[in-house]
């Protein structure tokens, strides 16, 4: 038993100790507890004497402690770590210990509060979790080996590329022979890892796995600094040495671009030296290399005037952003040839804002481009002018259309021109004048005669101006061939000026002037053609265009020039057919006459004779003869007069000798001359005949006589009285010739021409009588017997009408 | 003779044509009816005989003519103070527009007619010849 000193000694000891000092009966219950276990426990000593359970916070120690005093004989562990009650978090480490010398059963707790302890515990264990964790984290690779190059560890996420877990390799005890599938002492791997274990760090680079890697080896040392093996570090570097293959083919395709023909590449300097360009550069402004290093190359000098103002700009805004945006510009290159680009430039060195000393240049050549532009433009235009000129042979078709209604409806040639002159204007110019030259065939049958022409009508598109032309059109100013208006006439060709001087052949100084106020710049002259001849020549002027006469204006002139034509065609045609209508209407008034004044001599005398008888019963004999001669006389008259007009209504086969005989032609004549003697004798024309022999023929010989009586009757009727020579011989071409000279009144050259025409008589049928038909039926008598009849006159000395016709042998 | 320094002789008549036998026969019928008849073959000969003789009481004038026709001679009537009150019968083998202003005047169409043609020429007579045709 203890003595009280020794009680009270360990009551104070107990009091003063840290220790929490439990006392437990047998049945569980607290008996005793000390001061710093009632503090733990954060109560009253009386308040701690409770079921030992009662003083665990967490039901399992609850549990626990209740059945190890279930039985009155505790077992309980050793160490019994029990949470406090009422003290959350606070934690004691219990030692339970038999206490028989206290009573049977009682246990004694002694407890130490590891509350702090264990909590510095796990925060050591957190940070040994931290590492690993970092570890296992690593971007990287991290191993050791041994001696023999056997893994001993292996970390790291790295291992997840190699489809490793840490530790797998080391685990296995895998050599690295083995990992890497080698013996190959040389091995970059081996190779290294032999390097450190002989206490030299060693790097190196491998692609594994399709992954590359940089690794260090160094030696691993133990605490003393011995070399117990390799510590190696592998950095993944795949997406590294990824990008740096990736820059290494982005430089090569950059160096390919530059090299390739694609883009001009060029480095310039602000004073304008190229200092450095690709070939592609060179090639389009045709320099080369040896030009470059020299110095020759200058982008200013390259640049035509126009395009300075864009690059100051493109300069400007370099200095302002760094760069310019791509614009289009030229170049000139050596050979003068304009290059059309598109360049975009950069800054090489200069801080923004500053003006840039250097920079780089991108050109791309866009002659394709330019040609291709070029090429669409055309087909545009060429598009645009077709459709144009669709619209344009429209109005031109509608123009000619109208043309022809307009021109139809004139059959006077002058209104015809005059139209055409209308017609032209405004389409074709601003004024137009239309000279009608040369002349027209008139007549009919076997003799055409020539009307000579000369005049022109014209037009003004401004009505005010009219009257210019009108004065114009009074003067010849055709005269002088003025705007190469000849050679239209000669050729039937047209003929297109572009100058103003086309008038300046002109003498006539009234005319220079009315064409100097109307105006010309530029003209074209078409002909109007007829079927072959150049009828007239339109000439259309524009006083304000120099080049107002395309292929197309000429033409449509030509289609109208061909459509007046027609119209002038037609004109001469109608004109024909009224001048055939007139002519007939004529000849129908002039035989009437012609016949009536046989008739009229006729019964004047018949009704006196029949007077005379119902008046007296006889009649003086000579009286009654005269009359008798005189009704022969107009009987005969009549008898001439019908003959003649029984030849003119024979057509022309007909006019062929009937039934010839062989005839005296001196003989013939003498007996005309005889038979006509009356009238001569009265018309106080003496006749002389001088004759050859031999002028003999087969001739029909009524028409014969009749040729001589004609020609005789003219001679008589226009011979003033005079004598008239009559001849018989022989030609120089041997045929019998009859010359019937008067010294009358004669015939002028232009008369001569027309006076065998049908109808036609040199003087006015007011004073001379006659059918008109003298000479035509005489030459038609004469022709018909292969022969001719000509004439030699002047006017005022008479004529001479020559009769050849061929002799029969 | 009713005054004046011109008296009109009052049966002359002045036939002026080119063709003879025309001429002839107007003449002869004129004077087988009792006139007086000169005669002139173109328009200037007749004029040349107006100017040397009293003016006759008719004149018949042809158109065609040569040297000077029948309205040239119209004219000359026309304007000439002495001559315009001559009445004048136009005798012509011509019909219609060719008459031209000889229209306007007395026409006998040729082939005329003996009656006809006296009876122009006594129109022109007062009826003074009509007794003794």
């Amino acid at each position: 038993m203890m003595s009280g000193a020794d009680v009270t000694m360990l009551r104070a000891a107990s009091e003063a100790t840290r220790l929490l000092i439990v006392v437990v009966d047998a049945n569980g219950n607290v008996v005793r507890v000390n001061r710093a276990a009632a503090q733990a426990l954060d109560r009253l000593e009386a308040d701690c004497l409770v079921p030992v359970w009662e003083l665990a916070e967490l039901d399992e120690e609850r549990d626990s402690l209740r059945a190890a005093f279930a039985h009155g004989a505790p077992h309980l562990p050793s160490e019994l770590l029990v949470h406090l009650a009422g003290r959350k978090g606070r934690i004691v480490d219990w030692t339970a210990t038999a206490a028989p010398e206290i009573g049977n059963g009682v246990v004694l707790l002694t407890g130490v509060d590891v509350t702090e302890r264990l909590r510095a515990s796990a925060v050591l264990r957190e940070t040994d979790v931290h590492y690993r964790l970092m570890l296992e984290h690593l971007p990287a690779i991290v191993w050791t080996t041994d001696h023999d190059l056997r893994f001993t560890s292996s970390i790291g996420r790295g291992l997840e590329s190699l489809a490793l877990r840490s530790g797998d390799a080391a685990s296995h005890g895998t050599s690295l022979f083995a990992y890497f599938h080698t013996d190959d002492e040389t091995h970059v791997v081996i190779d290294a890892h032999r390097r450190a274990l002989e206490g030299h760090s060693a790097t190196y680079e491998i692609t594994w796995h399709g992954r590359s890697y940089q690794s260090t080896v160094e030696p691993l040392k133990s605490d003393s600094g011995e070399i117990v093996g390799c510590v190696g570090v592998a950095l993944d570097v795949t997406e590294r040495a990824e990008a740096e293959r990736a820059r290494r083919e982005s430089e090569q395709r950059i160096q390919r671009l530059v090299d390739a023909d694609i883009i001009g590449i060029v480095l310039w300097s602000r004073d304008g030296r190229v200092l450095e360009a690709n070939k592609t550069f060179l090639d389009l402004v045709e320099c080369d290399r040896d030009d470059l290093v020299s110095g020759r190359v200058s982008w200013t000098e390259m640049t035509p005037p126009e395009y300075r103002e864009l690059d100051r700009r493109a300069l400007d805004e370099i200095r302002a952003t760094g760069r310019c945006r791509p614009f289009e510009k030229e170049y000139v290159s050596r050979s003068g040839a304009r290059i059309p680009v598109l360049i975009g430039g950069a800054s090489l060195d200069a801080a923004v804002g500053e003006p840039p000393d250097r920079g780089v240049a991108f050109v791309l050549d866009l002659r394709e481009q330019a040609r291709l532009r070029a090429a669409r433009d055309r087909l545009l235009e060429k598009e645009r002018e077709a459709h144009g000129q669709a619209e344009e042979a429209n109005v031109r078709l509608v123009l000619v259309a109208e043309a022809g209604k307009a021109l139809a409806r004139s059959l006077d040639e002058r209104e015809t021109l005059q139209t055409l002159a209308q017609l032209c204007l405004p389409a074709l110019g601003d004024w137009c004048v239309v000279v009608r030259r040369g002349g027209r065939s008139v007549g009919e049958g076997d003799i055409e005669r020539e009307e000579v022409l000369a005049y022109s009508v014209g037009a003004h598109g401004d009505p005010a101006r009219r009257a210019l032309v009108e004065r114009l059109c009074k003067l010849p100013w055709w005269l002088d061939d003025v705007a190469g208006i000849e050679r239209v006439f000669a050729s039937g060709e047209s003929i297109v000026r572009s100058d103003a001087s086309a008038f300046a052949g002109s003498r006539n100084s009234d005319v220079v002037q009315i064409v100097h106020e109307l105006g010309v710049r530029s003209l074209t002259c078409v002909p109007v053609r007829g079927h072959d001849r150049v009828e007239a020549v339109a000439m259309l002027v524009s006083a304000t265009d120099p080049r107002r006469y395309a292929h197309a204006d000429v033409m449509l002139a030509e289609q109208l020039a061909t459509r007046a034509a027609m119209a002038l065609e037609n004109a001469r045609l109608f004109a024909d057919a009224l001048a055939a209508v007139r002519a007939r209407d004529e000849f129908l008034a002039i035989a009437a006459h012609e016949l009536r004044t046989p008739l009229t001599a006729l019964m004047l005398r018949v009704q006196l004779l029949r007077a005379s008888f119902e008046s007296q019963a006889r009649i003086e004999r000579a009286q009654a003869l005269r009359a008798v001669s005189v009704l022969e006389q107009q009987s005969r008259r009549l008898s001439r007069l019908v003959d003649s007009l029984l030849e003119i209504s024979r057509p022309a086969s007909k006019r062929a000798p009937g039934a010839t005989e062989s005839t005296d032609l001196a003989q013939l004549v003498r007996d005309v001359v005889s038979t006509m003697l009356p009238e001569l004798t009265k018309a106080g024309c003496a006749v002389r005949i001088e004759t050859a022999p031999d002028a003999r023929g087969a001739w029909e010989r009524t028409r014969i006589e009749q040729l001589v009586t004609n020609l005789l009757s003219n001679a008589m009727k226009f011979g003033r009285g005079r004598p008239i020579d009559v001849r018989v011989d022989i030609s120089e071409n041997q045929r019998a010739r009859l010359s019937i000279r008067d010294h009358g009144i004669g015939i002028s050259k232009s008369d001569q021409a027309r006076i065998f025409g049908r109808f036609e008589r040199a003087v006015s049928t007011r004073h001379f009588g006659g059918l008109g038909l003298g000479l035509f039926v005489s030459a038609q008598i004469a022709r018909a017997h292969g022969g001719r009849l000509d004439v030699q006159s002047e006017p005022g000395k008479g004529a001479c009408f020559i009769v050849e016709l061929p002799r029969s042998t | 003779m009713i005054g004046g320094a011109n008296p009109v002789e009052r049966n002359r008549i002045l036939v002026v044509d080119d063709d003879d036998d025309v001429r002839e026969g107007i003449q002869l019928a004129l004077e087988t009816n009792g006139y007086l008849v000169d005669a002139a073959p173109d328009g200037r000969a007749a004029l040349s005989w107006l100017y040397e003789n009293p003016p006759p009481l008719l004149i018949l004038l042809d158109l065609m003519m040569p040297v000077m026709d029948g309205w040239q001679v119209l004219d000359a009537l026309d304007s000439d103070a002495r001559f315009s009150s001559i009445p004048v019968v136009v005798v012509t083998a011509f019909r219609g527009d060719r008459l031209g202003k000889a229209a306007t005047r007395s026409v006998l169409r040729k082939p005329i007619e003996l009656d006809e043609l006296m009876r122009a020429v006594a129109a022109h007579d007062h009826g003074r010849m009509r007794a003794s045709s």
